[in-house]
């Protein structure tokens, strides 16, 4: 039988979910508008795993007497959100690599997911919710730094790549460059800890941090898309 | 057959691919799995899972050589092509059988094309030397010349004047003046620039271009040549600022300066080009309109030929080489552009060129619209 418990880490998750995923719209609404910018292609595929990671994540919430189920949902969403960090990456690399780099670095990131995915196989994750209602996905140490890294290093190229366009990219809109960039400094110090850590309150602190940095993009997101209709 | 039909070095490297990811998964199964779950004790779904794994592992691999190898091909192809163009300034050379068949249809078009070119570069060679990037390169400078030495010689003529019936001469119009010959100087060093360089119309001199600010220049450019016909430039900028281009920045003004000054030379005294500065995509887009003559219908197609002039051309601009149009459409394209135009006598004509964003020009593009 379903158990609903409430879990603050959780119920964080399905709300940044909620808000990635309009992030996501956003994004989709932008390519399907304009197919040939690459840039939007990537934003709209990493938005929408990590999106679907998130609500991964935050799902256990319905199962939280079964740390069996727990584990793989925590598995299966850290995968989803390599992929997404993935596409994250290659909008770095597709400014900056050649096209047979490019190539090569797209199917390099893609066997590095399947090698994530390899060690959470081997190596399952036992989470399990603590009083506080804060999920702790205690993945293994390799995998949880593999990951870690890997989210911080297309975070950090992503950032590097708009701060070298910074002076043009604020006269286009300054609000969205400083919002991407704090987005991916927030998130990807909070989802680090997520990763790797495995006390109540830091694990707390980094689901505060990671909703207020997706709070960022779903504000500019929404911003965006309110404009489209009214113009302020 | 099938050796007419690809590639056999493409079709052996593909195979060899295949081979290499087959086995490796094959082997991955029979050695590291059963280590793998002696190691960790797994369960038979665990083990079911990574055998999935390794074989998208596998797929990926296969995908990555099959991607990588096509690359590959059409890069030498390209290479092939350019190398054997400034070797024999034909493509004769190159032995179609090789090739994939969608290839050999590109090279067969592409062999007709250039025999009819060669054949035009020919008759210009026998009428003295002929180096296609000088050519293209002095032409561009010489026309952007044209246009603030016109000005300057008309503002030159009215202070002139107005020193003859001595009165003081407008500030503004010196000022003009002055900025005119300015620019001329910066041209003259860009000319300086183009001829010491070694390779003036290299595609690989192609950086970011600000296509605002170009416009925004030979507007300023223009200012003379258009207050000589009592002109008014009616500026729109739909989007501002626009991304960055792709492109050769002095080929850019080059296409700007040309489009606006037929629209002075071929509008009507008094009226305003109307100038329009967008975005369609991924591109940026430029149109410039005027309130003139229409182009007649018999020489619509013969356009953007080189040398053509039509009889209104001639009439209204006895100055012009015919070659402005001609080079526009060459560079329009040559950036991966396109140029459009239409032309009615009642709304006059409309020129509409696009030039595709760069990569930093996207990635201002998704900040803007985010």
């Amino acid at each position: 039988m379903m158990t609903i418990t409430f879990s603050l880490s959780g119920i964080s998750f399905i709300l940044d979910a909620g808000m990635m995923g309009l992030f996501c719209y956003s994004r989709y609404r932008a390519y399907i508008g304009n197919r040939s910018n690459q840039i939007t292609y990537y934003y709209f595929l990493a938005s929408l795993f990590v999106s679907l990671a998130l609500l991964t994540y935050g799902l256990p919430i319905f199962f939280s007497d079964d740390l069996g189920i727990m584990s793989i949902f925590g598995s299966t969403a850290l995968v989803l959100n390599a992929i997404g960090f993935s596409n994250f990456f290659m909008i770095a690399l597709y400014s900056r690599l050649s096209s047979r780099g490019f190539i090569l670095a797209k199917h390099i990131l893609y066997i590095f997911v399947c090698l994530l995915t390899i060690g959470l196989i081997v190596d399952i994750p036992p989470a399990f919710i603590d009083p506080l209602g804060i999920i702790h996905w205690r993945f293994g140490l390799l995998v949880g730094i593999l990951a870690a890294l890997h989210m911080d290093l297309a975070f950090a190229a992503n950032v590097y790549l708009i701060m070298d366009h910074f002076y043009r990219l604020k006269k286009l809109s300054i609000l969205n460059s400083i919002g991407l960039v704090t987005t991916f400094v927030i998130t990807g110090i909070a989802g680090s800890y997520l990763y790797i850590g495995d006390s109540g309150l830091g694990l707390g602190l980094a689901s505060i941090g990671l909703y207020a940095g997706i709070s960022v993009v779903f504000f500019l997101a929404l911003r965006g898309t309110i404009s489209r209709f009214v113009w302020w | 057959m099938t050796e007419n039909r690809y590639n056999w070095k493409m079709k052996r490297s593909l195979i060899a691919a295949t081979i290499v990811n087959v086995t490796s998964t094959i082997l991955i199964a029979v050695y590291i799995l059963p280590f793998l779950q002696q190691s960790y004790d797994l369960s038979a779904v665990q083990i079911v899972l990574l055998a999935l794994v390794f074989i998208s592992i596998s797929g990926i691999i296969t995908a990555g050589s099959f991607e990588f190898i096509f690359n590959l091909t059409l890069e030498k192809f390209l290479e092939n092509l350019n190398q054997t163009w400034d070797k024999h300034k034909t493509l004769d050379s190159i032995d179609p059988t090789s090739l994939p068949p969608e290839l050999k249809e590109i090279l067969k078009t592409l062999s007709l094309v250039l025999e009819s070119g060669a054949k035009k570069i020919k008759a210009l060679e026998s009428q003295g030397g002929y180096s296609q990037s000088y050519y293209r390169l002095i032409t561009t400078i010489s026309h952007q010349l044209r246009t603030p030495i016109t000005g300057l010689r008309w503002a030159l003529n009215i202070i002139q004047d107005e020193i003859n019936k001595s009165r003081m001469p407008d500030v503004a119009l010196v000022s003009s003046a002055r900025e005119a010959a300015n620019r001329i100087g910066v041209i003259v060093e860009g000319l300086l620039v183009g001829i010491n360089g070694s390779e003036p119309q290299s595609k690989k001199a192609r950086a970011p271009v600000d296509l605002e600010r170009c416009l925004d220049d030979v507007i300023s450019e223009s200012s003379l040549s258009a207050l000589e016909r009592n002109m008014t430039f009616a500026l729109v900028k739909e989007n501002s600022p626009i991304p960055l281009i792709s492109g050769t920045e002095h080929e850019i003004r080059f296409v700007l300066h040309s489009l606006i000054s037929n629209a002075i030379y071929y509008g009507k005294n008094g009226t305003a080009v109307g100038i329009n500065l967008g975005l369609e995509g991924s591109f940026a887009r430029i149109t410039v309109h005027n309130n003139g003559h229409s182009i007649p219908d018999d020489e619509r197609a013969l356009l953007f030929s080189q040398f053509n002039r039509g009889d209104d051309a001639i009439r209204l601009n006895p100055e012009g080489s015919g070659l402005g149009l001609y080079l526009t459409n060459q560079i329009v394209v040559d950036h991966g552009g396109a140029i459009s135009f239409e032309s009615d006598e009642k709304t006059g004509t409309a020129f509409t060129v696009t030039f595709p964003l760069s990569d930093q020009g996207q990635l201002e593009q998704f900040i803007r619209h985010q």
